[in-house]
């Protein structure tokens, strides 16, 4: 399953419980350190293709001031493909920081035969 | 809260297909306006150009539905994608014959630099390599900007021949990247799919390079791309009347049907004589066409759901 990156923060915005709409739209924004803006169109494309795939369902609605708010929560399935999602990623980054960890300051330096060290005063 | 932001927010969500609008629109009309803040219509607020193409990007995967939407809505964005294939593969074969069929020096390594990023957007998009496809196709206008260009400098190209031809070559890459969404999950052709139309509609084309018979002046709107392409569209409905082809099909060559009749009308204005003739036959025949296919293709659309 791909899990896109506004998925992926929709279903983490998820997991302390239920959020209406606009509750997903700020909690996103949060997660992501204000990176990640989901405009209302694409926060409901979101919510249909998370639904769609069971990850997702609805909890419950309510009218506050006239307005409708529909709750949606993380179902058990919803809770699984997260937890791969992100021991994937935890995975990748990892992987990255154990080479960052293992480079020389300053990097590799070329050297081709017969040629100038490019490493500058080395 | 703002009545006059909530309204124009309302008229936004009209893009949004009717039974979703039902079922969403309360719901996301709350979520914009709290989004949105305190704002009073004294300050004649708009939604923001983001939040529109939010709506409008919401609404064509709605409208050109993927393999995870309604089967309605499938159906509708699988005409759509098929018009992307034919329409490449159109492009694909004729680029080749104008570039092999010794197009003159200013012109050769456009026609030549146009072909291959027709042919190579083509292929692409029947193994199911969907950038590279939608990369190539976008690429493919560049040369063909660059012809048009060169057309519109030259007064003895007629400017409504240029004019059909742009139409002709914008439309599908337009249905392929409109189409072929996100939602939308590639299928890989084989390789026999890719190469066997294409060699059959090369051979078709180069009937182009005939030369012609100023007595036979009547059959040259035949042999031009736009009447090549009425020739196949008509092989097309002929093959399709024994296997009974499902909704996308009949809608897809249907909307063929439409673009070549508006091409042609395009084109017609610069005709007389004989040529005027049969490029009025052509278009009788594409109307009853488009509006047959349409007609039947709407008839064969799974129910909404």
């Amino acid at each position: 399953m791909n899990v896109t990156e506004p998925m992926f923060l929709a279903l983490t915005a998820l997991v302390d419980g239920p959020l209406h709409g606009y509750g997903i739209v700020q909690e996103v924004e949060r997660i992501s350190g204000g990176r990640v803006q989901l405009k209302i169109g694409s926060l409901y494309g979101v919510l249909d293709r998370l639904a769609a795939q069971g990850l997702i369902a609805l909890d419950r609605e309510e009218v506050r001031q006239g307005r409708l708010r529909r709750y949606y929560r993380l179902t058990d399935e919803g809770a699984t493909v997260l937890r791969e999602e992100a021991a994937r990623l935890a995975a990748n980054a990892e992987a990255a920081n154990s080479r960052l960890r293992a480079r020389p300051a300053g990097g590799l330096a070329i050297r081709i035969a017969g040629t100038p060290h490019l490493g500058g005063a080395g | 809260m703002s009545e006059l932001l909530e309204r124009r927010y309302r008229s936004v969500l009209r893009l949004l297909p009717e039974d979703y609008r039902r079922e969403r629109e309360s719901e996301m009309v709350a979520a914009f306006l709290e989004a949105a803040g305190d704002v009073s219509s004294a300050d004649n607020p708009r939604p923001g150009w983001g939040e529109v193409g939010s709506v409008l990007a919401l609404a064509l995967r709605l409208r050109l539905g993927g393999q995870d939407s309604t089967p309605r809505a499938f159906a509708r964005g699988e005409a759509v994608r098929l018009v992307a294939l034919l329409g490449l593969g159109f492009q694909a074969a004729l680029s080749v014959v104008t570039a092999a069929g010794g197009v003159a020096e200013p012109l050769f390594f456009l026609a030549a630099a146009e072909a291959c990023c027709w042919v190579v957007a083509f292929l692409a998009l029947v193994r199911g390599h969907l950038p590279t496809a939608k990369g190539a196709a976008v690429l493919a206008l560049l040369p063909v900007t660059g012809t048009v260009a060169f057309h519109a400098s030259d007064s003895a190209q007629p400017a409504s021949q240029t004019a059909s031809w742009l139409v002709l070559t914008v439309v599908p890459v337009i249905a392929l990247l409109l189409a072929y969404h996100r939602d939308v999950l590639p299928v890989t052709r084989p390789w026999w799919q890719a190469v066997l139309p294409l060699t059959v509609a090369v051979f078709a084309a180069s009937l182009a390079l005939l030369p012609r018979d100023p007595t036979w002046s009547w059959s040259y709107p035949w042999t031009d791309p736009i009447g090549l392409g009425v020739l196949a569209l008509v092989a097309g409905v002929a093959a399709g009347a024994i296997r009974r082809p499902a909704a996308p099909w009949r809608l897809a060559l249907g909307m063929v049907a439409a673009l070549l009749m508006a091409v042609r009308l395009l084109d017609m204005a610069d005709m007389y004589g004989d040529l005027l003739v049969t490029g009025s036959v052509q278009v009788v025949l594409l109307a009853v066409l488009a509006t047959g296919l349409t007609i039947t293709g709407r008839r064969a659309l799974p129910e909404p759901v």
